[in-house]
């Protein structure tokens, strides 16, 4: 069993060290398409969250039965059939979310976050750790959606999660909502988040700044 | 050569046969309460395009109040629906569709009983993008449809956008092609609407 300091330490790679938007530059299409609104980002980001901890979890528990050259093949079965239990759960239960969401939901299959977890962590450690592994890289993907989605609705459409925040005196700025106010924005955020972590490792030098976890494209 | 390995094929079929398993009984399950969504979602699109307002409205409610107020027709060629508040005739209701940008736009669109004005319109299904053409799903968007008047005299455009001279509706901005899609078969869907009607509905 893995303690609670290496949990912490699991969560602090996912969220913050080795988050996968801005540190491995993964899952970057669906990043870019969906964060015009904060709902949206949200439910994508659950979405994810929920595919790849249990898609790591179910690579984990086969991991010792899985021959080792059909593993990649196993791995997108097991993501694409999370992926359509998503996709139908939405559709049955919350068809409104499912239809604002669109065709971005089948495309979490194609997130490059949950093939890299997988193939990077899920294939050598056990279930449980995997299964956070998972949560993880979830939760630092889902955050740093919301923090893109809530300066391109702010500043877009003057509303928060759909209530309107800003009066009519704000001129909504429609560039923010177009697919170039999200390239302006995740790059502002690399931008920050590298600056603030390049920091961070200057204050702590035994860690070496080239120190990652394997992001697989 | 590298031996023939049967142990893989073996695994990928287990493994497959154990998630599209699991995949199909989900969709079993959840069949039922999809097809209930796509319906509900039809009825409150047509008594929507007819001005009946059915924001915050139980399945129930929505249901009695289309048994009530909606008559389906089944001509040759078309199914359109009659719309009547009060037992008087407010309006007909035809389906429409055509290829927007990223795929087939299908939706509803209410006439008054002389067929010479929009009484709303509605999408049912479409593939915009979400955020930008998906925005015609927007109340704000929809909305502009309402009352605009047809000039029966010019077939060619029913519906303009503005600042064109006698443009009823803006379009969205940053999504040029889906409002224009839309207005394309708006306009080809009503041409066809009209021709039709003159045979006697």
């Amino acid at each position: 069993m893995l303690k609670l300091k290496e949990y912490k330490n699991i969560f602090s790679m996912g969220v913050f060290k080795d988050n996968p938007i801005f540190r491995q530059i993964l899952g970057i299409c669906s990043a870019l398409a969906v964060t015009n609104l904060m709902l949206n980002s949200f439910v994508m980001g659950l979405g994810l969250i929920f595919v790849t901890s249990f898609s790591s979890l179910t690579v984990s528990i086969i991991r010792q039965y899985t021959p080792r050259h059909i593993r990649m093949m196993v791995q997108t079965l097991i993501i694409s059939a999370y992926v359509i239990i998503v996709d139908i759960v939405l559709k049955a239960y919350y068809p409104t979310i499912s239809e604002a969401l669109g065709p971005y939901v089948g495309l979490i299959i194609t997130n490059c976050i949950i093939m890299g977890r997988c193939e990077s962590y899920a294939q050598n450690n056990p279930p449980l750790p995997a299964f956070m592994d998972g949560v993880a890289s979830g939760v630092g993907y889902t955050m740093i959606l919301l923090i893109i989605a809530f300066f391109r609705e702010l500043l877009g459409f003057g509303s928060l999660f759909g209530y309107q925040v800003l009066g009519g005196w704000w001129p909504r700025w429609i560039f923010m909502i177009m697919p170039p106010g999200a390239f302006f924005m995740l790059a502002i955020v690399i931008w920050v988040a590298n600056t603030l972590s390049a920091k961070s490792e200057e204050d702590q030098l035994q860690v070496p700044a080239t120190a990652k976890a394997g992001g697989v494209e | 050569m590298k031996a023939f390995n049967y142990k893989s094929i073996m695994f990928m079929l287990i493994i497959s046969v154990i998630f599209t398993g699991s995949l199909a009984i989900i969709n079993e399950l959840t069949a039922n309460k999809i097809e209930m969504n796509l319906e509900m979602k039809q009825q409150k699109s047509l008594l929507y395009v007819l001005g009946f307002s059915v924001e915050n409205q139980t399945a129930v409610e929505v249901s009695n109040l289309y048994n009530e107020a909606i008559e389906v027709k089944e001509s040759e060629d078309i199914t359109y629906y009659l719309g009547y508040r009060d037992d008087s005739l407010v309006g007909y209701v035809f389906p429409f569709g055509g290829d927007a940008v990223w795929g087939f736009l299908k939706g509803f669109i209410a006439l008054d009983p002389s067929l010479t004005k929009i009484i709303g319109i509605d999408f049912l299904s479409h593939s915009e993008t979400p955020g930008l053409g998906g925005r015609i799903d927007e109340e704000g968007f929809k909305e502009q449809f309402r009352g605009v008047v047809l000039n029966t005299e010019d077939l060619q455009e029913f519906i303009k956008y503005r600042p064109n001279p006698g443009g009823q509706v803006d379009a969205i901005s940053g999504a040029t092609g889906t409002s224009n899609a839309v207005k394309r078969i708006i306009n080809d869907n009503l041409r066809e609407i009209l021709d039709e009607a003159k045979e006697g509905l």
